[in-house]
């Protein structure tokens, strides 16, 4: 088989049929299949997840924070204005997490902004909410 | 002027103090600054006041104004917001007045609506207008004084704005009646408290008694320990029986269950009077924000920061500024012209050797003090305060979190080791602003070690530039090497949990000359205060060790340590005993000694390390007692004062050993 093949053949029966891995089609077919998958994603627009996973440029909604989280560093972030129904969006992750909401910046630690419960939404219902 | 026909009206009600209160770097030490004429230290940074300022209002001696530390909310997070919960607590007070972000009103009204809760006559300075109009954030501030039932005013006080208007508010200030309903529990355990306080006749609390019962209930230190001293031991148990029922009903806690019920009557009102049009994060400014912590640029400028810190404090302050005063004007006309002048006035010999002999109090004091510590010290204030008023510091402390990170603190720490270098003793002062007490006494302790004031840098810095730059890196290597090997020792043995970074940024601004100049002008006056008194002290001990003849049994019985385990001549004995007073003082003895050729490159850098690595000075000792115990101070320097000898002998060795410098 030459090396633009993209065939498997059964030795035993001669069998052929198209290697997954190597078929530029069927990678096409799964480009298009991701695609579609991320523009339904997109149309729901939501996912809940934790700050520390909003990617740098995205705005989230907080929803809650962590069981595990002290209540006096909780209220702390209350007053801050890091609270449930409102919208944060992420600066940078590295090498702390900075986050603008209002008109105010907070730098925090990774391990606070895993604490704390959003739920992630498209970057066109963003732009929508701005 | 209305204001001054005003400010009366309130005195018939209340006697006492009116507050300043309000969130960290919102420009409550400006405000204060504008309505007393009085000098306060203002920097671009969550917690430049630490300590209370007090001053009497312009043209209103009778009434005074306390500047307090910013708080973000009760039940207070830190030491320094808990000296404003004890302003609150234990001061007379006639009025509050609130100094408020214009530009974020939702966290301004979260403590607005704390502090109206108190009952006591409560005005809302909006300051920074500027910056909210620039933001595109219009704010209807009539719906808001009607919602909130207080005087709001809209001020910019870094440019005087609204101050007159301000003025008369606090005139005609009276208690706010405003009352927030919380979950019927709550209402039915606050009323059960304030009933209790009533029957117990405590007429006289500070504030009302139904914010007093909010703040015991959300577990407020402050008001714990207020209550402890106000009311029996019996009534406390049973208040705290109360809180602990009470909490029963709640899966969270009682804290968050308040807090939230507060910040749902807010977000009613900011959807009613805010108004923004979006024109938020773009500019200039915006875009160096992100580079300054950025995970590489942000190191780049840094670098560059320092090594514009280097220039203009190492080479312009150290370098030309020392030898202009030092060698030009105190070695050349000041010092032979007070020298010729003594000895044809005095004819006493004693006296004329305390004065301008080789341990005089001008020549040696004075001359230390004024042409070589002062030029240094001038010029990192200088520099400091330029970058604490651009915003810098705190991004500072995000980008070097990783690092503090791994010696059990956080990047805030780096607040009060930068200021280490200006003045440790100011610095230790500063540690407040840390959360917990582990993180101060290991700052403190760091700072006590490892962290050369400016004075001692620069001279550190001119001796070490004359041998050679290596000389340099194996000091600035060893020190850096202790402060790690140290922190992260201290951080394993100090029992407790590391507390994770939350600061804010503040925009980025720039520096406003006249301010940079005034706290200069404070820092420097405030140096001199401290340095002179013990620089004269210094010189008359040496001077009175040597005509007794002590200085010299000193040095003979320092040999041991200083020739045998240190490598050093007998002589620096006398340079390292006032370096007990100062180790800046101690270095410039060694410095005196190594232009006289006394000093190997080898023994410069032992020398410097062991110096380095000295108590600060008295003054920072006695700071640590006051912030901490006594038994800490004695503990630090009876830890400090073996160990720096401990690695200046290894040091020796090591160096003997490759043979570097010998």
């Amino acid at each position: 088989m030459h090396s633009g093949c993209n065939l498997v053949c059964c030795p035993a029966c001669g069998y052929q049929t198209v290697d997954p891995q190597r078929s530029k089609l069927v990678r096409l077919a799964r480009y298009f299949r991701a695609l579609k998958t991320s523009a339904k994603y997109a149309s729901s627009g939501r996912d809940e997840t934790t700050l520390a996973e909003v990617s740098p440029g995205s705005k989230a909604e907080v929803i809650g924070f962590s069981e595990e989280f002290p209540p006096d560093q909780r209220a702390y972030l209350q007053a801050y204005g890091l609270v449930p129904n409102h919208w944060v969006q992420v600066v940078q992750h590295s090498p702390v997490t900075i986050v603008r909401l209002d008109n105010l910046e907070l730098a925090l630690e990774i391990d606070i902004a895993r604490g704390i419960q959003v739920q992630k939404i498209s970057k066109i219902e963003a732009e929508t909410e701005k | 002027m209305q204001g001054q026909t005003a400010l009366p009206v309130i005195d018939q009600n209340r006697v006492g103090s009116i507050a300043l209160v309000g969130h960290p770097n919102v420009g409550k030490s400006v405000l204060f600054q504008k309505l007393t004429g009085q000098r306060v230290i203002i920097a671009n940074y969550p917690g430049t006041t630490i300590e209370l300022a007090r001053g009497s209002l312009r043209n209103f001696p009778e009434i005074t104004l306390v500047d307090t530390p910013g708080v973000i909310a009760f039940p207070p997070h830190s030491e320094d917001e808990q000296v404003t919960g004890r302003v609150l607590l234990y001061e007379p007070l006639r009025a509050i007045l609130q100094v408020g972000d214009a530009k974020n009103l939702r966290r301004t009204l979260a403590l607005t609506v704390q502090l109206a809760e108190m009952g006591v006559p409560l005005v809302l300075a909006l300051n920074m207008m500027d910056e909210a109009r620039t933001r595109g954030v219009s704010l209807n501030l009539t719906l808001l004084a009607e919602y909130l039932a207080i005087p709001v005013i809209p001020t910019t006080a870094i440019r005087s704005q609204g101050l007159q208007e301000l003025k008369e508010a606090l005139g005609g200030g009276h208690p706010p009646h405003f009352r927030l309903t919380y979950p019927v529990e709550i209402e039915t355990a606050v009323a059960n408290v304030c009933t209790c306080f009533a029957a117990m006749r405590l007429q006289e609390t500070p504030i009302s008694h139904r914010s007093l019962a909010l703040l015991w209930l959300s577990g407020d230190p402050v008001t714990e320990r207020w209550l402890q001293d106000h009311i029996s031991e019996q009534a406390l148990q049973e208040f705290g029986a109360l809180r602990q029922s009470l909490q029963t009903s709640f899966v969270e806690p009682l804290s968050i269950i308040i807090q939230s019920a507060r910040l749902a009557y807010i977000e009613g009102i900011v959807s009613a009077v805010v108004h923004e049009t979006g024109a938020g994060w773009h500019g200039v400014s915006t875009t160096l924000s992100r580079l300054t912590t950025h995970p590489i640029w942000g190191w780049a400028i840094l670098a560059g920061v320092l090594y514009a810190l280097y220039w203009f404090v190492g080479v312009f302050g150290a370098g030309i500024l020392v030898g202009l005063l030092d060698e030009n004007l105190f070695g050349q006309v000041i010092n032979p012209w007070i020298v010729g002048w003594v000895n044809r006035m005095i004819p006493v010999p004693f006296l004329v050797d305390l004065l301008v002999g080789e341990y005089g109090l001008w020549t040696m004091g004075m001359t230390y003090a004024l042409a070589l510590i002062l030029p240094i010290v001038l010029t990192f204030f200088l520099s400091f305060g330029v970058l604490e008023d651009s915003g810098y510091l705190p991004r500072l402390a995000a980008l070097s979190n990783r690092l503090f990170r791994r010696i059990g603190l956080n990047g805030k720490a780096v607040l009060p080791m930068v200021l280490g270098l200006g003045c440790v003793t100011m610095a230790t002062l500063t540690t407040r602003l840390l959360e917990s007490k582990r993180e101060r006494l290991l700052v403190i302790l760091l700072l006590a070690l490892a962290v050369p004031c400016s004075a001692q840098l620069g001279v550190v810095m001119g001796i070490l530039a004359g041998v050679s730059f290596t000389a340099v890196l194996i000091w600035s290597g060893v020190l850096g090497l202790v402060l790690l090997v140290v922190g992260w020792l201290a951080a394993h043995l100090i029992p407790g949990e590391r507390t994770q970074l939350l600061v804010e940024l503040p925009p980025l601004r720039w520096p406003v000359l006249s301010n940079v100049t005034v706290k200069t002008v404070a820092r420097i006056e405030w140096y001199i205060k401290e340095v002179i008194p013990l620089f004269l002290i210094g010189a008359v001990l040496m001077f009175l060790l040597d005509r007794t003849g002590i200085l010299n049994w000193i040095i003979q019985a320092g040999k041991p340590l200083m020739v045998g385990w240190l490598g050093l001549p007998p002589e620096a004995s006398a340079a390292f005993l006032v370096g007990f007073l100062r180790r800046d003082f101690g270095a410039t003895g060694l410095f005196v000694m190594q232009s006289q050729g006394l000093l190997t490159p080898m023994q410069v850098v032992v020398a410097m390390v062991t110096v380095s690595l000295f108590i600060p000075c008295i003054a920072s000792v006695m700071m640590i007692a006051k912030e901490r115990s006594w038994g800490t101070a004695l503990a630090m320097v009876l830890i400090i004062i073996p160990f720096a000898f401990l690695v200046g002998g290894l040091l020796s060795r090591l160096l003997t050993l490759i043979g570097w410098g010998v």
